[in-house]
Parts: C-alpha cells; structure tokens; sequence
C-alpha cells in the first residue's frame, strides 16, 4: 500500500505542475461535485441545434479563459483533503477527476491519431466536431497556448491559435455557404461525394424514451390489427409476376438460373412458383428444394444433404455416408448427378441468396459449381440494393444469371426479418430489453445467490465507473492491459463509491451513447476484482457465475482487437444506475 | 419435428426442405420411405416438359407449341456447335502439344524432376478446363492416365491436398472396376494421406500417369504449392506424376511464388493457348454455312457487343447472350412457326393469318402491289387464306435467300480484305451490323476494297480469284485462267499491272524521267498490261454488280420482322439489371409500381398513402449522415398520422409498429446501421442514387 501511495503521489504532484485546465473550470463551480468526467462529452453534446455560434461559446474552453488564475489556488483547495484523508469520500471523487485529466488527453490524442490513420471512413461523419474538441483539449495542455486566447472555432477565419491543418479550416469557409437544395443532375460520382461531403450533421439532442418503444406484445398486437391499404395492389404486383411463372420455366429449361430482385419479400413469389412448377409436370411432379436463406442458423450443409437426400432417394442407390466437408459433398454429389442423371432436373429454390448465412467465402461458389450442372435448375431472390457485388466474373459465368424484377411491396418483417423489436431495440442500442430492461434482470438476479449478485453489481458499478471516466471501450482495454496494478489501484476507491455517485447524477442530461458498442471490461481484470471482493475464490466459480448471465443474455461478451475478451451488459446507462441501485439497495 | 404436422406457416421458418403441394415439407431423410411408390414412373425416361407455352392468347395448338420448342432446339443447336468449333480449332494445337509432352515425358525422366506443362490460358477459367478435359480425353486413348483437378478451395494444407490427391485416384478406379479385395484391404491399412496408397494404386493398375491439374495456379498458397512439389518429388521414383498449371498471367509472375528448389525439381515446358475473341466467335455464329433458322439484327448484336466491350465479360457470356436472343424470339413470337421448313396448311393456324395481315412489311408488299397495279394479287392477300399461305411460304424462302447472300457477300468482302492484306481489315462484327442495318451498300468500306482490288497486279489477282473461285461469283475460274495465260504469255518476269496501278506507274515514271504525266502512264502499259487491265475491269464490273445486288436493306424485305429478331428490351433488363436503381424508385415513388389511384399523383414526393417503409426511406434520404431517431420518429409520426382517430394512444401505438417495421426493413436492407456517436442516432450506410 505505501508503495501505491508513493506512485500515486508522484503522479499528483505531476498533476499539479501540468495544470490541467479542466479541474480549474470545475472548481469555478465549485459546488459541483463530479462534472469533470462528463466535461469532454458534455461539450459534445451541448451544442444546440440550429445555433452553433451560441453552443461553442458556452463549452468549456473560453470559460476555463475567464479565470486563469484562480485554477491553481482551486485545484489546491480540492486537492488538499484527498491527501490527508486517504479513505474519506474525496478520494472517490479525485481519481475520477484525474482519470478524467488523463483520459480527456488520451482520448484526444487518440482521436487526433485515429483522424489521420482512418481519414476516409464514411460513417464517422461528425468526427470533425470531435476533431475539434480534441485539438482544443490537446492544445489546452500545452503551456504555452494556454496563455493566448483559443477563440471559438465557429469564426469564420481560420483560427491561427488552433494548430489545424490549413486544409481542414480552408474548408470550413465555403461549406458554410451551402445551400439547403440540393445541387441537381449531378453525376453518380459527384452525387457520392455531395452525399458523403464531410461537415457537421447538426442533429438534434432529442431521445427516444425508454418507454416509447414498442414490446413484443404491443408490437404483434398492433400489426396483426393492422391492414395495409395497398393490399390490393400488392396482390396485383404479385399476379402480374406470376405471369413470366411460364418463362421462367422457359428459361430455368434453357439452363439460365434466375435471380429475382426488387424492393419487398419475394417468398409468397417462389413459394407459387414451385406450386406453378408441380402443376406443370403433375404426372411426375418434379423434385423442388426450397432455401430460406434469411434463417440465421443455415448452414450451406443442411442445403447439400436436402440435396443428396433428393438425389438418392431412387431404386438402386442408397444415400451413402456423405463427407462432413462442404466441397466434398458438392463433388459427391456432382459425381453422382454426371453419372446417373436423375430423371428430372432437381430444382433449387433459393430465398434471400444474399442473406448473410449464404454469403460467406466458400458457400457462393459452391452454389455456383451445383448449379453450373444441368440437372440442378436455381432460383433464387436477393433483397439487399447491392447483392451483384457478391459474385465475381468467374462465379457469374457459373451461375449463368437472368434477372428479374419482382417487387413485391410486401414487408420483410415477421420472417425475413425475423423479430422486429429486437432489431430496433438493437438499432437504438437497447438489446437488453429482450429480458424485459431493469425488471427481468432484477427478477434474474433475485433467483440468483449472494455472489452471483456480487458479481453483477461489481460488472455493473465497474462499467459505469468507467463511463464516467469517459473512456471508450478499446481504449479501456488497452489501458486495463497496460499496467494491471495502476488500473486496480485507481478503480478500487470508485468501485465502493460509484452508486451513490451515479444515483445522484441521475436525470443530469441524456446518457451518452450507449448504442452499438457500449462500455466494457476485460475479462481478467473482472475476475480479479471478484476475488479481490471475496466474491468468488477460482476461476471456476467465476465462469460458472457469468455462464448464469450468459444464459439470461444479461452479459455481452465480445473480442478485443488485442484478442481479449471484453464483458459489457446490454443496457443503457440509465438502467445500469437503475439496476446497480436495486443491487445496492 | 418430423412427427409433427407442419403447417405451411411454418415452412417459412425452416432452414431447407423439399417441397410439397400440400405445404407439408418433407424432411429428406423421410423421403426414403415413399421410395418404392415411384419405382414405376421414374425409369422411363421421358423426354423434358415442353417449356414453350401456347402463344396467341392460348389457342395455339399444341403441335405448333411443341414444333417451336423443337425449333429452337435445333436452330440453337447449330449455333453452338458452331461456336464448340471455334474453340476446338483454336486449342487443337496446344491440346496435342500439351498431349505429346506428357507423352514424351518418359524419355526425359530423370530421377527427381517432375515434367510440367504450363499452360498460358488467359482470364477465363473455362479455356484451361476445356483444354485439360480434352488432353486427358486424348491421352485416356493411348494410356492408363489418372487426372486430378486441384481447386485452391478444395486443399487447405498439405494433408488435405495429399487425401484428395488419394481420394480422387482411387474413387476413379473403383468406379471402373468395382470391391477390389486386395487393395481395399492394404489401403485401409494406411492412413488415407499416406502417398503409398498411391503409389500401390499405380503398381495395381500399372497406371502410366498421374496428372495433377491445378486450376486457377495464382491462388493457390505458395507455400503450399512447394510442400506438395516437394513430397510428390520424393515419390517420383514410384509415382509417375505430372503437372498443369493453368495460368492466367505470366510464367514468370507464377515462378515468383516457387522456392528456387522447388524450380529445379520441375522440368518445365510453357504453352500458350490462343485467345478465342468475340468476332471469332461471332463469325462462326453467323457464318453463311450455318444452317440459320432466323437471324438477329444490327441493334441487339450492337448492344450486346458494346456490353461485351464496356464490362470485363467472358466469351461464355457473349454466347449466352446469343442464346437468349434465340430463346426470345421462339418463345415470344407467335409468328416463329411459320419459321418452320416445309411449312404444312394446319400450321397455319388461322389467327396467324390475321397477325401476318397486321405485320408493317406484309402491308408494305401489299402496296406495293397496288403501286404495281397488281389489284388482284392484293385483295387475295388480304382475303383467301390460301393465298396468303401460298405467298407467305415464298416470302420466307425468298427473304432467307437474300439474307444469306447478304452475308455471303460480306463473307466475299472479308475474303477480299484478307487477301488485300495491306488495307486494315474491318472486324466481322462490324460488318455483320453494317450489313444488317442495310448500310454497307455504297459505303466507303466497300469502295475502298473494290478500288484496292482494281489495282491488284496480276500475281496477286491470280491468287484472289482462285480463293473467289467456289464463291458465288460467276466465271472467277474463267478469269483466273485467263489472267494466268496472261501472265505466261508475258515475257518479263514482273506480274502485270492493271491500268488503275496509278501509284505504281507514278513510281516508275519518277526514276525514267523525272517527269510525271499521266499520259505517259498508260502510255507506259504494256500490250500485255492492257489485255490484264480489261480482265480487272471485268473482275470490277461483276464484283460490283454482285454487292450491288446482294448488299440489300434487310428491312425492307417481305416478313423481315419474322427472320431477323432485333429487340433490345428484354435482353438489356435480363443482363444488365440495376437491382439498386429499381429499390430506389420503389422506395422512392411507390406509385410507378403499385398502380394505386392514392399514390399515382403527379408530383413526388412524400405522401401519408405510401406504405410506411417507403415514408421512412423518403425521410432517410432527406437526413443527413446520422440521423437522430426520435427526430426522425417525430416526422414519421407526423405524417401517418390519422386525424380523426379518438384513442390517441392506440394510435401512436400503431404508428410505433408501423415504424418499427419500416426501421428494421432498413435495417435489413443494409440502410442504416446503430450510429455510436449519439444517443440515439442511426448511421446511414447507403447513399441514394450511387
């Protein structure tokens, strides 16, 4: 412990001659407690929408301007009793505020570097705005900017304090002018670049509630009720496609495979093709093998023993014993179908080709090499806008293609897309409604032993202590990693405190974003903090522990770049504090 | 699952069945019981379902449906034995060379270096496989050869390429000879990567050689490649191995991926394999030997040849696309039957005669009857059937002849060019369109030849009419004869010159005197010359009357619309689909497909009648690269809304689902993904109009 406290003092006195800013804006306001976390994202956010002037003179970095004094004698003030009283609740606080420090620094250098490195990434849009953010935090710490005024880089001149690159702020003055129409008959190219120009995308702060969203009761409820006014329509699209039923036969006959695109699921569309195909040959109706791509769990090897079921299921052959591997099976079966053709072509109805389960590298091209044999005829349905990439020149020879477009208009959702409400749950980031949110994990854990509630409360409160330390996940990871005793000795003092902290700040803004990715923490450093709280004794009982979670989906697990395996919980900040409450209560 | 009844609701959620009526799937194993019930029906093998379908609104008869499935059999058939021809005749002389190698490769045996044949076959993938299919046909006459196509995919490391080396060596055999005891029984002895499985496969069967075939040789892993080079060489002694590799760039770029020990355990031999190129192919297709059933026309063959050139396209999809110009024109044109040769009166059916009556150029034919002042021949065309019949029967054997001497003509012309040699050669194809659209008649192209022809000097002369001599040309043998006898008459040894041999005569009055007159030139042309310049002045005259003749507009013929297929339509949709552009406008202007009297407004734009995916992709488009969803929750709610609705929860209720439906469509349609910059906020992945 002595050892711990030297480093830690070291790192403070460092602290103290590097003067971060951020601390001296806190104490302006020196009531507040704990914002200094939030500052780098509140900033973010705090800018309203329309009028950008007014958000960026109210962050943080001409108010920390305003009073360039008083930041020394303030930080003192703060500083002092987490030195003298080791245990009270100001050492809670403080290495929040220092990790604040430094993660505010690392997180811009990061992202500083990450801007250079990823420069074309399309989706990072607003990236700009954290550029910015950034390079104001990074030009904070430098002693000598702190003297010259950073004005707001909202100014139309290009800022000279702000070392951007000339390009970034040559290109703001122009941008501005834009105008709100769109440029028209703009070539496709020119099109991309207009609709990927970079700039901020001024969005508003508004959010969803937890509660707006739909369960999966109201949601089946509702559509079941619902009817779609353009029923009628849609089912003349459908009878107006049933009329090439003979040509695609036709062609199908020819040795053509057809793939039939457009807006709309084309099901209902094979589903009386096939039927169309029975009626035709009903005296010795042919075999027809339908594929249902969209089902996540199909395997290219359930396709290719339907197929050799079909195919040996005549006098004299018996289905032999089939290799395990796909490319074997394509070649047993291609041998099978050169040598004794079966007596009617077999055909393969194949929906959503374009679904990820028959997307992935080899499953493409042995389709191909089925279908490239005449006794195999393919249908197949594609519904993603792009699905031509996925086959090269080679393949599409094979496959020999005709196309057609079949829009159905009629809604993917209830089986294509197979559950409605967990996509949009995950698409806003709150896949842990799946177990009913705050509720069903409080009915989980009520179930659960003393010490499996041990270790979700200490998941929990780690995570949220991390939020609150503003570092992103990868970053988290890295940092964890990179000295396992730092790392404990800064979060042992949060881990008891966090509850009440987070309790408090409960309501103070929108919880930032959460969706997609979300906290998270390695797994070992978990582990070790569980032994740490006597929770658990071995690594056993640990996984055993966070096997109960895995089955309730109330952990996600997932790979760090690094390899490492990352725990996070499907929640929002929001119903994490809720949780830990409960768990603390 | 399979005990219980499964509904047709549930079909929808299983992974992969076989389809029945009733909606029940039948789980492919369960499918074994019903076996013996079809044990009657299945053997007899039936001829294919005719596939064409009754034309003329359904009352075709069914001969005729069944004599148009036929015919296009039959008219396609020639095509693509035409095309087979061209690629036989391209690779014949690498095949046999590829084969004499092999052969040969006995006597350069030396103890550790394994002969290899690597064959340049260029992109396409087939060239290679035709070609080693061909060489193991050949060699399989003279010896007991074993072939193994390597796929890269198909061999992950040296264990796997070394079991399916074995597997497909053995498998082979056995299904040739079938249970074979003794080997059987030491192979099984043997862990199935053991090359001594092989090697006593070969002793057994005294096999001559095993050719290893490697397909698509540049992805293969390189130092996979070496291990497999390097174990096959050390059994080289007992196994008689040799390689192909198939290369699509260079040798040299291939090597790079070999040790320099694995080099010298290779005894090498490169094969360049001719490129078949599409006007090759083209001209075998269309070639006035091929019996032609019906023709195709300018448009089409341009379109699809601009295809050809503006995408990366193989020889495979130029062919197809022939095809299925040749399948359109007899699945969709009623009138293709009366394709049909000899053409009997109960064919014709009577509608028919009411959609000949209706074609452009039979009314064209019929005023020009009236123009001829023929009244009656016309007022029979349009009112006896029989007379119809009658002339429609000649009108096709007429046109056909002039279609097929229109391309014998351009066959004449191409001949011309090539023995020309000098001028540049127009590619075929572009005769072929030239020809077809009736423009080559009087254009430059066939100026420039005859010119260049009436300058020819008699050696050269001599040669073309002997090529021209079984063309339909009249008296070419004649002529040949008689510019022979010209020439053996003539006492010096330099070949005649025609009186059009300007350039020539200018050469030779510039050395004698420095003075050019033109006078002088002919003046210069010797008694023999002149009694040469009228046998090319015959040889012009009849040239020029033929093409005169042959080069017709094939428009303008009677039942052109019958013989020759020139549609772009389907053809362009089929192949060349934008499956991203026709989402969009289906997302974008939903009334273009649904037809609704409440979308169909004229001006775009969203409208509360959409179906709600499409609402949403209309506010997906206005916003931004992020979009804030409770914002974009906000205008969808707006404009769905209903406004006489009294229960307002019920309502937001409804339009909720309705927005979650249409986010997840989006979503699954790889729109939009979770963004992690805000809360809240959907990232958009796909831009309109791209």
């Amino acid at each position: 412990m002595s050892l711990k406290r030297k480093r830690q003092d070291d790192r403070e006195s460092i602290k103290e001659n590097e003067q971060p800013v951020l601390n001296g804006s806190q104490t302006d306001a020196s009531l507040n407690l704990h914002p200094a976390p939030e500052t780098p994202q509140k900033r973010r956010r705090g800018r309203p929408p329309g009028s950008t002037n007014k958000a960026k003179s109210t962050s943080g970095t001409p108010r920390k301007q305003d009073v360039p004094q008083s930041q020394r004698s303030g930080r003192k003030l703060f500083e002092s009793p987490s030195k003298t009283n080791a245990d009270g609740p100001s050492e809670i606080g403080n290495p929040i505020v220092r990790n604040a420090d430094r993660s505010a620094r690392r997180k811009s250098v990061r992202n500083l570097i990450e801007r250079s490195v990823t420069a074309g990434d399309l989706q990072e849009e607003n990236e700009e705005d954290e550029d910015l953010l950034a390079r104001q935090i990074w030009d904070a710490e430098e002693p000598e900017e702190n003297d010259q005024p950073v004005s707001s880089d909202e100014e139309p001149i290009p800022d000279p304090t702000v070392p951007v690159t000339p390009s970034k702020t040559g290109r703001k003055g122009p941008r501005r002018k834009r105008t709100p129409t769109p440029p028209q008959d703009l070539p496709p190219h020119e099109q991309f670049f207009f609709q990927n120009r970079a700039g901020n995308n001024k969005t508003s702060n508004n959010t969803i509630s937890s509660l707006s969203l739909l369960s999966h009761e109201q949601y089946h409820k509702q559509i079941k009720s619902y009817k779609d006014p353009h029923e009628s329509s849609y089912a003349y699209l459908h009878s107006l496609h049933s009329r090439s039923f003979p040509q695609w036969r036709f062609e199908l006959s020819q040795s053509f495979s057809i793939c039939l695109y457009g807006y709309g699921s084309k099901r209902h569309l094979t589903d009386s093709f096939a039927k169309y195909l029975y009626a035709q040959e009903s005296s010795s109706p042919p075999k027809i093998i339908v594929t249902n791509g969209y089902i996540s769990t199909l395997t290219i090897r359930q396709v290719l023993t339907t197929i050799a079921g079909v195919l040996y299921d005549r006098p004299g052959s018996s289905l032999p014993k089939l290799s395990t591997q796909p490319q074997e099976m394509v070649d047993s079966i291609l041998h099978e179908l050169t040598n004794s053709p079966p007596p009617h072509p077999i055909y393969l109805l194949i929906n959503s080709l374009d679904a990820p389960p028959l997307r992935r590298f080899p499953t493409p091209a042995l389709v191909a090499q089925l279908c490239a044999s005449p006794h195999i005829r393919l249908l197949a349905t594609c519904d993603t806008p792009n699905f031509p990439l996925l086959w090269d020149t080679n393949l599409r020879d094979q496959y020999n293609w005709v196309f057609h477009d079949t829009t159905t208009f009629i809604s993917y959702a209830g089986v294509e897309i197979e559950d409605v409400v967990e996509e949009v749950n995950e698409l806003m980031g709150r896949s842990g409604r799946r177990i009913k949110g705050k509720e069903g994990v409080g009915f989980v854990l009520k179930s659960l032993p003393e010490n499996a509630r041990g270790l979700y409360r200490v998941l929990v409160a780690e995570l949220l202590s991390q939020q609150d330390s503003g570092l992103d996940d990868d970053l988290e990871g890295a940092y964890l990693r990179d000295g396992d005793g730092d790392g404990n000795e800064y979060d042992d003092g949060t881990l008891i405190g966090t509850p009440q902290k987070s309790s408090q700040r409960r309501g103070k803004g929108p919880p930032p974003a959460a969706a997609g990715g979300g906290p998270c923490i390695e797994y070992r450093t978990l582990y070790q903090k569980v032994v740490e709280e006597f929770i658990c004794s071995n690594e056993m009982g640990f996984r055993q522990l966070l096997k109960e979670f895995h089955d309730h989906q109330m952990v996600v697990s997932r790979r760090h770049v690094t390899g490492a395996e990352m725990l996070g919980v499907p929640f929002r900040r929001d119903e994490m504090e809720a949780i830990l409450d409960d768990l603390m209560g | 699952m399979a005990t219980e009844a499964p509904t047709a609701d549930s079909v929808e959620y299983q992974a992969c069945y076989v389809w029945t009526p009733d909606g029940a799937s039948l789980p492919a194993k369960r499918a074994a019981k019903r076996r013996r019930i079809t044990t009657s029906s299945v053997h007899s093998n039936q001829p294919e379902f005719i596939t064409t379908v009754p034309l003329l609104l359904g009352n075709e008869t069914h001969e005729n449906v069944s004599s148009r499935s036929a015919m296009l059999e039959q008219s396609w058939h020639a095509q693509e034995q035409g095309i087979n021809e061209v690629f036989e005749s391209t690779t014949a002389d690498t095949i046999s060379q590829v084969a004499n190698f092999i052969l040969q490769s006995d006597q350069t045996r030396t103890e550790t270096t394994i002969p290899t044949a690597f064959l340049v076959a260029g992109p396409s993938n087939s060239m290679y496989t035709n070609i080693v299919r061909s060489v193991e046909a050949q060699l399989q006459e003279i010896l007991d050869v074993a072939i193994v196509n390597i796929i890269p995919s198909q061999i992950v490391n040296l264990k796997s390429a070394i079991k399916f080396i074995n597997n497909q060596v053995t498998d082979a055999a056995l299904t040739i000879e079938e249970d074979d005891m003794s080997k059987h029984e030491q192979s099984s002895r043997r862990l199935n990567y053991d090359l001594q499985i092989l090697g006593d496969h070969v002793r057994f069967h005294s096999t001559a050689k095993i050719i290893l075939a490697f397909h698509d040789s540049e992805t293969f892993d390189g130092s996979l490649l070496n291990d497999i080079i390097e174990v096959i060489s050390s059994w080289y002694d007992r196994i008689p191995f040799v390689c192909l590799f198939g290369i699509k760039t260079s040798v040299e770029l291939f090597q790079e991926k070999l040790h320099r020990t694995t080099i010298q355990r290779l005894h090498g031999a490169q094969f360049e394999v001719a490129q078949v190129d599409v006007d090759s192919v083209f001209r075998a297709v269309s070639s006035s030997q091929r019996d032609k059933v019906f023709w195709l026309g300018p448009g089409i063959i341009y379109s699809i040849l601009q295809a050809q050139q503006n995408y990366i396209q193989s020889i495979a999809s130029f062919t197809r696309s022939l095809q299925y110009a040749h399948m359109t024109h007899i699945f969709a044109n009623p009138l293709s039957i009366l394709l049909k040769d000899p053409l009997p009166a109960q064919t014709f059916q009577k509608e028919l005669y009411e959609y000949v009556r209706n074609l452009d150029s039979f009314r064209q034919h019929v005023e020009d009857l009236i123009a001829r002042k023929d009244f009656d021949t016309a007022k029979n065309l349009l009112q006896d059937n029989y007379v119809l019949h009658k002339e429609v029967e000649q009108g096709i054997k007429k046109s056909k002849t002039a279609i097929k001497s229109l391309i014998l003509a351009v066959e004449l012309l191409t001949a011309i060019q090539k023995s020309l040699n000098n001028s540049a050669t127009e590619p075929w194809c572009n005769l072929y369109i030239k020809a077809m659209a009736g423009q080559l008649k009087d254009s430059a192209i066939v100026k420039d030849t005859l010119l260049a022809v009436k300058k020819l000097p008699s050696d050269a002369m001599t040669t073309l009419l002997a090529d021209l001599a079984d063309s339909p040309l009249p008296d070419m043998l004649v002529l040949h004869n008689e510019v022979r006898r010209l020439q053996s008459d003539s006492e010096g040894t330099e070949p005649l010159r025609s009186k059009h041999d300007t350039n020539y005569a200018g050469l030779r009055t510039t050395i004698v005197s420095h003075k050019v007159q033109l006078s002088k030139q002919s003046a210069a042309l010797s008694k023999q010359d002149l009694l040469y310049s009228n046998v090319v002045d015959r040889v012009d005259e009849i040239l020029v009357e033929y093409l005169q003749e042959a080069l017709i507009t094939p428009q303008e013929l009677f039942l052109h619309e019958i013989l020759i297929y020139d549609f772009k339509s389907p053809h362009r949709e089929v192949f060349a689909p934008k499956p991203r552009h026709a989402m969009e406008r289906a997302l974008n202007s939903p009334g273009d497909y649904l037809g609704c009297s409440c979308c169909n407004g004229t001006q775009r734009g969203l409208s509360a009648t959409h179906p709600v995916t499409s609402i949403l992709y209309q506010l997906f488009l206005e916003s931004g690269a992020i979009i804030n969803t409770s914002d974009l929750w906000s205008a969808f709610n707006t404009i769905v809304e209903s406004e006489d609705n009294d229960d307002e929860d019920a309502e937001q209720e409804r339009t909720l689902a309705l927005f979650s439906q249409a986010l997840a469509e989006l979503k699954y349609m790889g729109m939009i993904t979770s963004s992690r910059k805000k809360a809240d906020h959907l990232a958009k992945v796909l831009w309109n109009g791209l």
